[in-house]
């Protein structure tokens, strides 16, 4: 409810960013007042003197700007109108000049605004009214369908890969190399991979031409799918392996006596059930890819700007806060549906109602193992690029000792490492909340899922300003807003390893307990958190890499003040990309490390015993 | 256990936190700049005053100075602005208004140097940059070889923005600098800037975005031209003994500038900042190291000829510079992108 309530706040102030004008009414008291009544002429007469009036340059240069800007939307500012607004001088506008300023005022005087809005479909006012840009300048409508036929491919692409990583992980002779390899790219901040997929498709042109004229080179749509895939695989891998380790033993056994090999098993048995985490985690993917820009920046073709990309264009290069909350909204929009779909996915399948012995033991297809190893390797690609990079050239050799001698590196290592155990604790303990909510009022589970998924796409941006207007309002101090920001960051990968995970167990369990005379305590110590634990372990893991990997969080909510990994290779990346290879010598022990710990938790091994 | 665990990670929290009482966050562009910027400013004025000084980057996202500003106290005290945020920031009130306090250091400056909320600082460029290893019967000395695929074949790279990358269509098109944003202010004026970029778009491999990209692409051989930021290009000639060369003709200049974040809790200390930035001793060390033109007359009057001639303030290099307009990009900045981003697409 909190999460849902946060996504509802965040929204609801995107909402009246976006209909705010920015109104420059209180610089301009008197023509706001004479706009309503004055005509066209008088009203530029009024405006010429209050402009002339106006002493306060900051004042003045607010006039101006706004001005001088709503009239270049309309079309060429010429000298007339220019002397108008610039130095007061309106004498000469001849009756349309007049009515394009008059216009111009209506639009930096109201107080709300439409525009903004009417910009995500390619609108514009003009003095009649809405209408549609000319082809040359709408932009807005051919990226969104863009960013959405990517983020479905993406979606797409990643489920199924997800899928066969997951369902392959039960067979343990492959089960440390794949999670190896999920964790090496969960470990992977999306700066460096990016940079990594992009030194392979430049080798790959130059060395291996006929490679890269199949999809692989730079400017390449295939390339720019490969790299977003490997990148968020692993986080339906993880739910999947989470659910398909809870598949009722039993029904596998059934099956086998049916005459069902270990594939028809797969589509019969494994598939069906964990279909409502493959729904809600190809949401998660879809509802993440729609704010990726840097991938399809760096390794797409020139027109392929995605939305993001907009995004980051409105809230750097030309600020216009309206503007960047209308597409912030679009953001949410556009995964809205998905998140929808997988709420009545959720809804619409039975919890399957047998003992909770899990079906590890049973294992995977050979064929499928190799499948999800192919897939696991896939997430490894960029760091062993930027790798071997390194340890060919000379200049990646001497930025990695200097990134070794760095001080600020070594705080930024040690900080990452204290706020990601924070934050996994915090996302195992909101894990926990969940699991418990869950058994006690499984229809939240669907409410919860939608939530997760809007809040996924949130932009970064737009979740950091939030949380720094609610620490201000709330007077949070600051070391707490890390943790408490990234224990939530982490938390809709997490719930979804918790779906499936809750709703392959057997309710009657409870029920028996309760019986039993077992209270809420008993009930949550012997049978909820051993049920959970493995997922709830993977939830902290994601959480934890994340902190490490992030960077839009670190930048607006830390800086230098508390210096995690994320903030400090932006600021090193922007300068030199051979710090991203760099840093790949330094963050592929911490994938491996993260994979062996995921091994080795104490949690996973008392679910084991549980079984 | 999981006690231990929050135990432990209170306590590297905790580590990396920065103590002390006296602290100043100034706030850079990242990379070489900001190096560049410790070495001749924050590590001479932390060691003269005791002042710590804490650093941060950024790349002009208003949005964060807007966050920052807004904390109470704000997160930042003196911030590194180019020439549009140092206006327009000024005017929304993110920044203090700093102007009279640096009243009398107006006449050693250049022109243009001394703004109602920001004192400049240096004076950078984008430069044409080039691989001196690839046109070895002549090198490109005009901004129109770009254009001249004949003499200079090879990939060229471009910036995915129409800053800069529409001012140079059009001079190289033969529009005089003096009328360059009043023809890029009509209709027909845009159509002719990007008619000229039709003609090099089949010879332009690469796209780039950020900044770091410019001068990957060329050290890595994908492009044989492409504009580039002087400080990083000759950053990669001297670090790196890279083959790389600069067309100054047509340089597109741009000033960053020192600016008190309004509110600051350090008020006083940022000022000190800035008064120290501005002496000419550690200006020249500055200059000399990452080879961005001075704002300090007498620095500029001052250098030897080996760091001058690298400048883009420098007179041999700056006959055909132009200032890259904020005004104009302010009024008009909006649309140019929609054109410039559907002329991508197209």
């Amino acid at each position: 409810m909190l999460l849902a309530g946060a996504v509802a706040g965040i929204v609801a102030a995107l909402l009246v960013s976006a209909l705010d004008n920015r109104s420059i009414a209180s610089d301009l008291p008197e023509t706001a007042a004479a706009r309503a009544k004055a005509g066209v002429g008088e009203l530029a007469r009024v405006f010429a003197l209050e402009l002339a009036a106006a002493e306060d340059p900051a004042r003045r240069a607010r006039i101006v700007r706004r001005l001088t800007r709503e009239l270049a939307r309309t079309g060429e500012l010429g000298p007339s109108l220019a002397s108008c607004v610039r130095t007061a001088a309106c004498a000469a506008l001849d009756e349309a000049e007049a009515a394009r300023l008059a216009f111009a005022l209506e639009q930096a005087l109201a107080p709300r605004t439409l525009r903004h809005l009417a910009r995500l479909v390619d609108l514009e006012p003009t003095p009649e009214g809405f209408a549609f840009l000319p082809p040359e300048r709408a932009i807005v409508v051919p990226t969104v369908l863009r960013t959405i036929l990517y983020a479905l491919a993406v979606a797409a692409l990643s489920t199924l890969v997800g899928a066969a990583t997951g369902l392959a992980m039960r067979r343990a002779s492959v089960r440390p190399l794949l999670l190896g390899g999920l964790f090496v790219s969960l470990a992977t901040p999306h700066l460096v991979a990016t940079i990594g997929w992009l030194d392979l498709a430049r080798w790959l042109a130059a060395f291996a031409p006929s490679v890269a004229s199949v999809g692989l080179g730079p400017g390449s749509r295939t390339l720019v799918l490969l790299a977003t895939v490997s990148m968020l695989a692993p986080i339906v891998a993880l739910p999947v392996a989470a659910a398909a380790s809870a598949v009722p033993r039993a029904l596998h056994e059934l099956a086998q006596l049916d005459g069902a090999g270990p594939w028809r098993r797969v589509f019969t048995v494994d598939l069906p059930l964990v279909r409502p985490v493959l729904h809600a985690s190809a949401a998660l993917v879809f509802a993440q890819t729609t704010g990726f820009f840097l991938v399809p920046e760096l390794l797409g073709r020139p027109e392929d700007r995605p939305l993001a990309g907009l995004l980051a264009f409105y809230t750097s290069e030309l600020p216009d806060p309206g503007a960047a909350s209308a597409i912030s909204l679009l953001l949410v929009l556009t995964a809205a549906p998905l998140a929808l779909a997988a709420q009545a996915a959720l809804g619409g399948s039975e919890p399957v109602s047998t003992d909770p012995t899990g079906a590890d033991a049973v294992g995977s297809p050979r064929g499928l193992a190799l499948a999800g190893l192919l897939a696991s390797i896939l997430g490894t690609i960029p760091l062993v690029t930027l790798l071997v990079r390194t340890v060919l050239g000379a200049a990646d050799r001497a930025t990695l000792a200097a990134l070794a001698a760095d001080p600020m590196a070594a705080r930024a290592l040690v900080a990452t490492g204290g706020i990601a155990l924070l934050a996994a604790s915090g996302t195992a303990f909101a894990g926990l909340l969940v699991t418990v909510t869950a058994a006690m009022r499984p229809r939240l589970l669907q409410l919860t899922i939608v939530a997760a998924t809007l809040w996924v796409a949130l932009p970064d941006l737009v979740v950091a300003a939030g949380w720094l207007r609610s620490a201000d309002l709330a007077g949070l101090p600051e070391p707490w807003l890390l943790p408490l920001a990234f224990s939530v960051h982490a938390l809709p990968v997490g719930l979804a390893a918790l779906f499936g995970r809750l709703r392959l167990l057997d309710p009657t369990l409870f029920e028996a307990a309760r019986v039993d005379g077992a209270g809420g305590a008993a009930l949550l110590r012997h049978i909820v958190v051993p049920l959970a634990a493995p997922a709830l372990a993977v939830a902290a893991l994601i959480a934890a890499l994340s902190v490490a990997t992030t960077s839009v969080l670190p930048i607006f909510l830390a800086g230098p003040r508390l210096p995690l990994t994320g903030w400090y290779l932006w600021t090193r990346l922007r300068d030199d990309f051979a710090v991203a290879r760099a840093a790949a010598v330094l963050l592929l022990p911490l994938g491996f490390v993260a994979a062996g710990l995921a091994w080795s938790l104490p949690a996973l091994r008392r679910a084991d015993r549980h079984r | 256990m999981v006690r231990n665990l929050v135990a432990v990670a209170v306590v590297a929290a905790a580590l990396a936190m920065p103590v002390g009482a006296a602290e100043l966050t100034i706030v850079s562009w990242g990379g070489a700049t900001q190096d560049a910027h410790r070495a001749a400013y924050f590590e001479p004025f932390a060691a003269s005053t005791g002042i710590r000084v804490l650093e941060d980057s950024w790349s002009s996202e208003i949005a964060r100075l807007e966050a920052a500003a807004r904390a109470r106290p704000p997160r930042w005290d003196v911030v590194q602005v180019n020439a549009a945020t140092v206006r327009t920031a000024c005017e929304d009130g993110l920044l203090e208004p700093i102007e009279e306090h640096f009243r009398a250091l107006e006449a050693d400056l250049v022109p243009g140097a001394l703004q109602r909320c920001g004192v400049g600082s240096s004076v950078g460029a984008t430069v044409l940059a080039w691989r001196t290893d690839r046109f070895p019967s002549g090198a490109p000395k005009r901004l129109a070889d770009f254009w001249d695929v004949q003499r200079f074949p090879g990939p060229r790279g471009l910036r995915k923005s129409p800053r800069v990358t529409l001012e140079w269509a059009l001079l190289a098109d033969g529009v005089p600098r003096e009328e360059l944003y009043t023809t890029l202010a009509t209709e027909a004026g845009v159509e002719r800037a990007l008619r000229k970029l039709d003609a090099i778009r089949p010879h332009v491999a690469v796209w780039w975005f950020p900044f770091a990209q410019s001068i990957d692409i060329l050290l890595d051989g994908q492009v044989v031209m492409t504009p580039a930021p002087n400080g990083r290009v000759l950053k990669a000639v001297r670090s790196q003994n890279a083959p790389l060369g600069i067309v100054w003709d047509h340089q597109a200049q741009n000033m960053d500038y020192w600016a008190v974040v309004r509110g600051s809790a350090n008020r006083k200390a940022a000022l000190d900042f800035i008064s120290f930035a501005s002496r000419p001793e550690p200006m020249r060390r500055f200059v000399e190291t990452i080879f961005f033109g001075p704002t300090l007359r007498v620095v500029a009057e001052n250098l030897p000829p080996e760091v001058r001639r690298w400048l883009p303030t420098a007179p041999e290099n700056a006959s055909t510079a132009f200032f890259v307009d904020p005004d104009f990009w302010g009024t008009y900045g909006a649309r140019l992108e929609e054109r410039f981003q559907a002329w991508l697409g197209g």
